[in-house]
């Protein structure tokens, strides 16, 4: 990741001075924004040349039940591990295992091309793969005088 | 939205060296007892249960998401050993025991055996 990245969207006249706290914030690039719901799923967000990938563990469900979408610069993924069970609740001994809505948003570097996020379901992992974008190099060296 | 406090460098555990433990519910139905374990992305065939001595144990080996540690922007996911052992009720049918796996999910279905039976008069 470059510290001088350029970004229309962030043409504020400080936006020199936003970017350095952005980074600040969010060291490694990509890390999550927000959690909303009653748990968050474990992620593991790994990076190379071709692809930023996120596994989330979200066992016991199916793919109709996971809802991944990209908006504005913003990966979010959301869904709900329902507690169906044909036993009844007081049969149960122990539960640790975590139930109900959840929802995870994490910031894109403009560096992934949003349009071609993928995303498959598997053994109860949920993989993201967002691939970059090759772009030309917009920082250029500013004379000084 | 609320945001995440990143106290630490890392923001997540590397992989333990010691065995990590999964999240397991415990059912009590009325001729067996159903244990389910979330494993998700375990490959079932590095999976073992075993019954020894009144002791349930799974364990197994979950492979890491990335085999480059330096590839991790962020981790939370636990990886490696795990490890689970659980007191079973002495009037179990030991060879009884199923397993399956489906979705990231262990199942594992204790039959019970009746402790007090009914001799039939003849």
């Amino acid at each position: 990741m470059s510290l001088i990245k350029h970004s229309p969207r962030g043409m504020t006249p400080w936006f020199g001075f936003d970017r350095l706290f952005e980074d600040f914030d969010r060291p490694f690039g990509v890390a999550p924004f927000g959690n909303k719901g009653a748990w968050a799923p474990a992620v593991d967000i790994y990076e190379d040349d071709k692809a930023i990938t996120l596994k989330v563990e979200v066992p016991d469900m199916d793919e109709k039940d996971l809802d991944v979408r990209v908006e504005e610069g913003h990966l979010t993924i959301r869904g709900e591990r329902k507690f169906e069970n044909e036993e009844k609740k007081e049969n149960f001994h122990r539960i640790e295992r975590r139930y109900g809505s959840f929802e995870r948003t994490f910031a894109l570097p403009d560096t992934v091309d949003a349009d071609q996020v993928s995303a498959k379901y598997d053994k109860g992992v949920l993989k993201v793969v967002a691939p970059k974008v090759e772009r030309p190099k917009n920082a250029r060296t500013i004379k000084v005088n | 939205m609320r945001f995440i406090q990143y106290t630490q460098p890392s923001a997540g555990v590397p992989a333990a060296k010691t065995a990590w433990q999964p999240r397991v519910d415990v059912i009590d139905a009325d001729d067996q007892y159903v244990l389910e374990v979330d494993l998700p992305g375990v490959d079932p065939k590095g999976v073992e249960v075993e019954l020894d001595q009144g002791l349930l144990v799974i364990k197994g080996e979950k492979e890491a998401s990335h085999g480059d540690e330096a590839a991790y922007t962020y981790r939370e996911r636990r990886a490696g050993k795990f490890e689970r052992s659980f007191r079973v009720p002495e009037a179990v049918d030991a060879d009884g025991i199923t397993a399956k796996f489906d979705k990231g999910v262990l199942e594992i279905r204790v039959p019970k055996v009746e402790r007090s039976r009914r001799i039939p008069i003849q």
